[in-house]
């Protein structure tokens, strides 16, 4: 049976944290090989569907793909063939070929560990885990202006544009001038709710947090064996 | 313009989560220190909002089109809440589009936080200036410098990172060509935010030359 290799959201950070950052300092073919492993064996257990993974890789797709697609041919010395006037080189191309590993999978473990979570249970956890309460304060009404200010800022370029006219220089100041009308908007709004959560108690002193949830043991010592796991990586890749 | 993962080695992926913390924890303190800490709140949350959303904003630059950064907006707007701000913002392009890096978020947060608070030690006074024709320069280079100064660290950052066999021939091409790539954006940007100020001076001045 397949299950999320771990539940409480506080440790999987912690464990995305571990595998990425051990993952991002592999870079022999042997450590390479186990992080796909690794990486491939965290898909499966979580039951990711890979066509969620394809969705989500697209747009950083297309960011990564142009440094890999340009390294083979401009770093190293040892020519392995040559396409006209280009020359294909042993040392871009595994450089090459190690960007693009580590950061598919430093992506997948993304996806796999917090893609499922509500971005607000993210922000709870890492509240857990510590974080100031200004940053998860900001961090919160962020997120409940994102929706109204994409909302806003659409009905204001679809205006801009019935109203058309401008040059192409008249673009810049008349852009500048509804953004800087959005932003006052919004600013009032904001104001507002943030008022209206303070009068309803928010951030008044002596108000308890709520309780933390306990960690279930099954999490902790999938994060003992997760973090192993990357020291393992990390010594192979030392070692070998 | 944000690194992904699985570029930059170790060193510099934990340098730049260490500057970061170090920045904002200096942010936090200083934000502390102001008679009411929380009065910035709303207005750092609903830019962190609009900073998240710049990449929806598309300016024609022929032949191509430009998506704003927003650093130098943040410093003008924010002051001490920008760097807080940009972090969190780029947590969320990270999560939620896979834009940039969760290895990468420090040296990223780093890359755009630093020239906001350039921008917000040049534009403590902007909203007090009387000469218009002034101000609208100092919002111009406030934009378009603030978006330099993260291309030249970008650059840097992903140069120092690279593979050390890359000749340096290949590294001073990639330098210009990145840095003629922005040119556009720079101007834009710059011509955007000194509409934003502008517009800002005049209506609502205490929004600018933040705290």
């Amino acid at each position: 049976m397949r299950a999320d290799p771990i539940t409480d959201p506080r440790l999987r950070i912690i464990a995305l944290l571990a595998l990425a950052f051990s993952f991002s300092a592999l870079h022999g073919s042997i450590a390479l090989a186990l992080m796909v492993a690794t990486t491939m064996c965290l898909v499966w257990l979580s039951g990711t569907p890979a066509r969620q993974l394809l969705r989500a890789l697209r747009l950083p797709g297309v960011v990564i793909a142009g440094l890999v697609v340009v390294l083979p041919f401009t770093s190293g010395e040892t020519v392995i063939t040559a396409l006209g006037p280009l020359a294909l080189r042993a040392e871009g191309l595994a450089a090459a070929t190690g960007i693009a590993l580590r950061f598919l999978a430093i992506f997948t473990l993304i996806v796999v560990f917090v893609g499922a979570l509500p971005l607000s249970h993210l922000i709870g956890a890492l509240r857990g885990l510590g974080l100031p309460a200004l940053l998860v304060d900001m961090a919160l009404l962020t997120l409940r202006h994102i929706e109204d200010l994409r909302h806003d800022l659409a009905r204001m370029q679809t205006a801009m544009r019935l109203r058309g006219g401008h040059g192409w220089l008249g673009r810049f100041r008349s852009t500048g001038w509804i953004l800087a009308s959005l932003l006052l908007r919004s600013h009032a709004r904001s104001e507002r709710v943030y008022h209206a959560m303070i009068l309803r108690g928010h951030g008044a002193s002596g108000a308890a947090l709520p309780d933390a949830p306990p960690v279930p043991r099954a999490d902790k010592w999938a994060l003992v064996v997760l973090i192993a796991l990357a020291a393992s990586l990390l010594a192979v890749d030392h070692l070998a | 313009m944000h690194i992904p993962d699985g570029i930059l080695p170790l060193g510099l992926t934990l340098g730049g989560w260490a500057v970061a913390a170090g920045l904002t924890a200096l942010s936090l303190n200083r934000i502390a220190a102001q008679p009411d800490p929380r009065e910035g709140l709303p207005r750092a949350s609903m830019m962190t909002a609009a900073f998240f959303a710049a990449s929806l904003i598309h300016i024609p630059v022929p032949p191509s089109s430009v998506h704003l950064m927003l650093p130098g907006l943040m410093g003008a707007m924010l002051g001490w809440y920008a760097m807080p701000a940009i972090l969190i913002g780029l947590a969320f392009q990270a999560v939620m589009f896979g834009h940039g890096g969760l290895t990468t978020l420090g040296v990223n947060a780093v890359i755009l936080g630093l020239p906001a608070l350039v921008a917000f030690g040049l534009t403590r006074g902007l909203g007090h200036m009387t000469q218009r024709a002034a101000a609208a320069i100092l919002g111009f280079a406030t934009g378009a410098g603030a978006v330099l100064l993260a291309v030249a660290l970008f650059a840097a950052t992903l140069l120092a990172g690279l593979p050390a066999h890359l000749d340096a021939g290949a590294e001073r091409a990639a330098i210009t060509a990145l840095a003629l790539a922005h040119l556009p954006l720079a101007l834009a940007e710059g011509m955007v935010v000194a509409a934003i100020l502008g517009f800002l001076r005049r209506t609502n001045p205490e929004m600018i030359g933040a705290r």
